[in-house]
């Protein structure tokens, strides 16, 4: 997930989905988003919006989340996250 | 489940071949709702023949300016696509409102297409329903039918497609490619899906083993700010309630507008495409054009509510491309 937001990967919550407008910032309503299907049909649970939020904001940029999601680095970032949040 | 063989294909070829030979063989694209049809025993196929792994994978130009999804390709895929972000944002945003990530991730364009309804009655092998078993009768329209068709249905059916993505291909216009063993075809996706009548259970015009191996988008589109809403009963996750893809030329008037959720198909507004083409765009204009469409709907005692909500959300969608426009 993050490496799809880092990827510059729109949602069905981003405003423009435009390749040549900025990419989305990752808010709750992202993660909220971006979440959906994986755990919860109503969104995702507050204290996994904000696990996720605080792993994204500890990637360093240029880092794991870079490149093509769904590649090793998208699995390592998802790993990680996950581990955040289970831990 | 009933028991089944599985096939895969690697040239389209040899998929026509392995559905052809075999009665009651079907195509196996990402099996988002194939598969969960065969568990509940609605579909009993005796042979899948999986395409995944046909070389029809990717978006690419079309000599016409316009672009061409392979069938294969997934939804994600699709969505992420820059050049349908630029130049066909409602496909882009129609596919990101469908099903969940992990859907997305399998579903191919072709498979979204064929997508049976979500008409719990369908769904479930106890229930009377003429588009699994021919004859047996409809049990939605005497039912509960609070999500079902107010446009076009029939005694015999009325259930909705739940496609996101065909109600923007039906606005863009776009062209179904397909091949057969006696050759290729294509369908425009106007005629792709067949009206109701008293055949339910025949639901496009894809000849007998057909396989899509691409969607056409034309090089035309009205303008590049196209925009696809979707009203459902929950923020995300969840099919439409109704839905609308719209583009929109606000000098002119030229409008493309589809809605989702009001019939057994993509529902081309013609109607209103026509009286915003007649006079100056104003906000009294878009409501004339809503009305106008409207007033072929035919609501079920249950779902009245979808006329208004399609009314406003024509209203609304066409105001917000105005708007935008003009900033």
């Amino acid at each position: 997930m993050l490496a799809e937001h880092a990827a510059g990967w729109p949602s069905a919550v981003t405003a423009d989905v435009s390749p040549d407008s900025p990419a989305p910032e990752l808010d709750a309503a992202e993660v909220r988003e971006r979440m959906s299907g994986n755990l919860c049909r109503c969104g995702a649970y507050p204290s996994i919006v904000r696990a996720v939020l605080e792993s994204a904001a500890h990637e360093e940029p240029g880092s794991a989340t870079h490149g093509k999601p769904g590649s090793a680095a998208h699995e390592e970032v998802t790993g990680r996250a996950h581990e955040e949040v289970a831990g | 489940m009933k028991e089944f063989a599985y096939r895969r294909a690697t040239e389209v070829r040899d998929a026509l071949t392995l559905v052809a030979e075999h009665d009651g063989a079907r195509y196996l694209g990402g099996g988002t709702n194939l598969v969960d049809l065969m568990k509940d025993g609605v579909e009993t196929p005796g042979r899948l023949v999986d395409v995944r792994f046909l070389p029809l994978d990717g978006v690419r130009e079309a000599a016409d300016g316009g672009l061409v999804i392979g069938a294969t390709t997934t939804n994600s895929d699709a969505a992420a696509h820059p050049e349908v972000r630029r130049r066909y944002p409602a496909l882009s945003e129609a596919m990101l409102a469908g099903a969940s990530g992990q859907l997305r991730n399998m579903a191919t364009v072709g498979g979204n297409l064929l997508q049976r309804t979500r008409c719990a009655y369908f769904a479930d092998p106890s229930q009377a329903c003429n588009k699994r078993v021919p004859g047996s009768g409809c049990a939605a329209v005497a039912g509960e039918h609070h999500n079902h068709a107010i446009f076009d249905w029939s005694q015999h059916c009325a259930a909705t497609h739940p496609s996101d993505m065909a109600v923007a291909l039906a606005a863009f216009d776009a062209v179904v490619h397909y091949e057969t063993l006696d050759g290729a075809g294509e369908i425009p996706l106007s005629e792709f899906y067949l009206p109701v009548g008293d055949t339910p259970e025949r639901e496009t015009a894809l000849p007998p083993g057909a396989l899509i191996t691409a969607v056409a988008l034309p090089g035309s589109a009205i303008s590049p700010r196209s925009r696809y809403r979707k009203v459902r009963e929950r923020a995300s996750y969840a099919f439409a309630t109704v839905s609308i893809a719209a583009d929109l030329d606000v000098r002119t008037g030229a409008a493309r507008i589809a809605l989702g959720g009001v019939a057994s198909r993509p529902w081309r507004a013609r109607r209103a495409e026509a009286v915003l083409l007649d006079g100056p765009v104003t906000a009294g204009r878009f409501r004339t054009a809503a009305d106008a469409e409207l007033s072929a709907a035919e609501p079920l005692p249950g779902n009245g509510y979808k006329v208004t909500l399609a009314r406003n959300l024509i209203v609304a969608v066409l105001t917000e491309l105005a708007d935008r426009a003009r900033s």
